[in-house]
């Protein structure tokens, strides 16, 4: 662990910002397969994806910098655990729906 | 200060660990999370992009990797969280048998993957 304690919120940020990017080019790969497979609706999808990419880049940024906060200062309560909840069930969801995806994509 | 964050069965017990230690268990949660959307898509881009194996193996495969993908995600989180209460607690950390999960699947659909191609 490195004595500088401003890295490690700063190495979180960008472990959510590749989270973010993730998702994004994910997205974006759907706005490219799935038109094909299930028409306008894909291009849906593929723009909420999008949206939920950028979501978790403002939210991880947000919350690396309560972490920053909190380093600093011990009284500063550092962030609890529900967007890791949310990211988790957001991946459930993505999952599930892929699952459909396979079983179209297979006939 | 009462404790108001989620989940309470973190953070009701024990005591505010380093946070870089926090820090270090979440980016281990994401590291996982991502994890599990790459073998999503990886299993989702074997059938949507037809790719020229045996069918059902192709198939297999694909399935394989998603269903793993969906289990991986709810257990980072859970993983998460007794890492985190052990770090409250001043605890030894917690094993994790998702390493040896995914590279079981991994190594499987790998597998399957050759034979789709042999046997076109």
């Amino acid at each position: 662990m490195t004595s500088d304690r401003g890295v490690q919120a700063e190495r979180t940020e960008l472990a959510w910002r590749r989270s973010a990017l993730a998702v994004g080019v994910g997205a974006l790969i759907a706005l490219r397969l799935l038109p094909e497979l299930i028409g306008g609706a894909g291009a849906a999808i593929g723009c909420l994806g999008l949206c939920t990419a950028a979501l978790i880049w403002a939210g991880g940024q947000r919350r690396s910098r309560a972490f920053a906060r909190h380093l600093a200062n011990r009284h500063v309560r550092a962030p609890g655990g529900t967007m890791l909840l949310a990211l988790a069930v957001f991946t459930i969801a993505v999952g599930g729906f892929s699952l459909a995806l396979t079983f179209i994509a297979a006939r | 200060m009462p404790e108001k964050r989620f989940p309470a069965s973190v953070f009701g017990v024990g005591d505010e660990p380093d946070a870089r230690f926090t820090l270090a268990n979440e980016r281990t949660f994401l590291a996982w999370s991502r994890t599990a959307l790459a073998m999503i898509a990886g299993g989702v881009a074997l059938e949507a992009l037809a790719l020229d194996l045996q069918p059902q193996l192709r198939l297999a495969a694909s399935l394989l990797l998603v269903v793993a993908g969906i289990v991986l995600a709810p257990a980072a989180y859970l993983d998460w969280m007794r890492t985190e209460r052990a770090l409250r607690r001043a605890a030894p950390l917690p094993g994790s048998r998702m390493s040896v999960a995914v590279a079981v699947v991994v190594a499987v659909v790998g597998a399957l993957i050759a034979l789709g191609t042999l046997w076109r």
